[in-house]
């Protein structure tokens, strides 16, 4: 596609409503959910354990990570740029929000993994 | 009943920088841009403006009247006074040369960027045209409204995005794109939406409708740029299929010439 | 001497007067955006703590203040609320955008006629108000949520 990326930035958008919801739901909205299906705590360590090795959560899970880096930063650089001030740096602007993209991404696949394996 | 004017004042030689007030008889009838000229001719003759139609058509008296900004000889002085006074400014983004007179050569610049003409792939006819290209109402419709655009300057002044970025495509040359791009003459459209889609282009604007709200002509450039969004992104997905442009109406039947009238003789241009 | 006159980011906050309602949502779409983006960043390796072990997750958790009683969890639990509403806001603001960013939704091109009411602020008001009443009652399940249930 030629470098588009403001198409992935709409696209992604879209897919990070359907998943953001759900995390914020399956997450905190708990107490709400205990009258549905008591004996429901996520945030206790054997809910967490059980989650990391399911594997569709895991891949639902990294997917998820990828799109909601890829818009945020995204976003924040768009934002740097429109000032007067980043317009002299747009391309140091672009090279270092990649590296921080990709270290981000590589340390949360890592975890996402690694929790899954042991524990 | 005299109405107080605060005028914001700017004079590069001197330096001078801040409000002037000025008392005016309000007359019938009067706009911002009468009060301004009466002030010019018996006030004070240092003050710069710019004005030309004195109608609203032209475009040039562009201004900040009470925070709002209007075109100065369309704004009636009654609709517009507040507890007795009228405060006008330059309007902003873009360079200021003095007292109410911006630069307008950044907004042309950028207009010319998009080649805000009918392109065609036949070049024999557009340098030496014989006769008109056939259009429909409906093909008119599609284009119309945004042809209204008389390059005021003030959706500049009410995008925010505009504020903070020199490099954007302004709101009014994104409609610009838009209106030559949907014309059914035109076959430009591959090389226009190349240049829109460049960074500081038409995803920079993120639909804060400024520009419809502010424009004095009813443009209604929020609505070309969304829809330019709409065949730039055709395009990226390969759906957008490049029509060819409107042929040239045929050539008008001879009459049988009763009244012996000469043949005109030939060009010499 | 040609004096620059951009007025920066007061455009965000204080825009001119009758400027329409979309202004302000461009303010908060943007301002939600940054404060997301850079919660992420630390939420990334607020997780990441649970791959290190049982004792490294309960000690995080005793760290960010979701385990436990007291003011410090009060608060934490006050500042989660607030960030599930941001999160909420720029949802919905965004999908407002991503329909009509592509032009549905926002009338068609006419012939403009004195007084000239913009269509694409007007057509769209129908839509944005479904959505406000939308985002309240986020707000509403929100609080009951946070504050109410045991």
């Amino acid at each position: 596609m030629k470098g588009r990326f403001w198409v992935l930035h709409y696209i992604s958008g879209g897919i990070l409503f359907i998943l953001l919801l759900g995390h914020i739901f399956m997450m905190h909205f708990y107490k709400f959910l205990l009258k549905l299906q008591p004996g429901y705590e996520p945030m206790e360590w054997e809910a967490v354990i059980e989650r990391a090795k399911n594997v569709s959560l895991v891949t639902i899970y990294i997917f998820f990570l990828l799109f909601a880096l890829f818009h945020g930063l995204y976003g924040l650089k768009n934002i740097l740029i429109e000032t007067n001030f980043g317009r002299r740096f747009e391309r140091g602007i672009v090279f270092l929000f990649w590296i921080i993209g990709i270290i981000l991404f590589a340390f949360g696949t890592f975890t996402t993994i690694k929790a899954g394996g042991a524990g | 009943m005299k109405i107080k004017f605060l005028v914001k004042r700017y004079i590069p030689d001197t330096g001078k920088n801040g409000f002037d007030e000025f008392d005016v008889e309000f007359t019938e009838g009067m706009t911002v841009l009468d009060a301004l000229l009466y002030i010019k001719e018996n006030i004070d003759q240092s003050l710069g403006i710019r004005y030309s139609c004195r109608m609203g058509i032209c475009g040039s008296c562009g201004m900040i009247i009470n925070g709002k900004p209007e075109l100065a000889c369309h704004t009636q002085v009654k609709n517009v006074v507040k507890n007795g006074t009228v405060k006008v400014e330059p309007i902003p983004n873009l360079p200021l040369i003095r007292d109410l007179v911006p630069d307008l050569s950044p907004m042309f610049e950028k207009h010319k960027k998009i080649k805000p003409f009918i392109i065609r792939d036949d070049e024999e006819e557009q340098e030496n045209p014989t006769r008109e290209y056939k259009q429909t109402p409906e093909e008119l419709l599609e284009y119309l409204q945004f042809s209204y655009c008389i390059q005021c300057g003030l959706c500049i002044s009410s995008c925010p995005v505009s504020s903070t970025d020199e490099l954007f495509f302004q709101p009014f040359v994104l409609a610009q794109a838009y209106r030559f791009c949907v014309d059914s003459r035109d076959e430009g459209i591959l090389e226009r939406l190349e240049i829109v889609s460049q960074s500081h282009g038409v995803f920079n604007c993120h639909f804060a409708g400024g520009c419809s709200n502010a424009c004095p002509k009813g443009v209604d450039p929020a609505l070309a740029i969304q829809l330019l969004k709409r065949l730039v992104f055709k395009k990226c997905f390969g759906l957008l299929k490049k029509k060819k442009g409107r042929e040239v109406v045929p050539p008008y039947p001879e009459g049988p010439n009763k009244h012996k009238i000469p043949k005109a003789p030939p060009k010499t241009v | 001497m040609k004096k620059k006159n951009y007025r920066g980011f007061k455009a965000w906050f204080l825009p001119e007067r009758g400027a329409n309602f979309e202004r302000w949502l461009f303010t908060l779409h943007r301002i939600t955006g940054i404060i997301l983006i850079l919660y992420l960043s630390l939420h990334i390796f607020v997780v990441g703590s649970r791959a290190f072990g049982k004792e490294s997750w309960i000690n995080t958790m005793k760290l960010v203040g979701s385990i436990g009683e007291g003011f410090y969890h009060n608060l934490i639990k006050t500042l989660e609320y607030l960030l599930v509403l941001a999160v909420g806001f720029h949802a919905i603001n965004g999908l407002r955008l991503l329909i009509t960013e592509f032009g549905i939704l926002l009338g068609k091109p006419r012939r403009p006629e004195y007084p000239y009411v913009a269509s694409s602020l007007k057509n769209p008001k129908v839509f944005l108000y479904f959505l406000m009443i939308l985002f309240f009652v986020y707000f509403l399940l929100g609080f009951q949520e946070f504050f109410l249930l045991k």
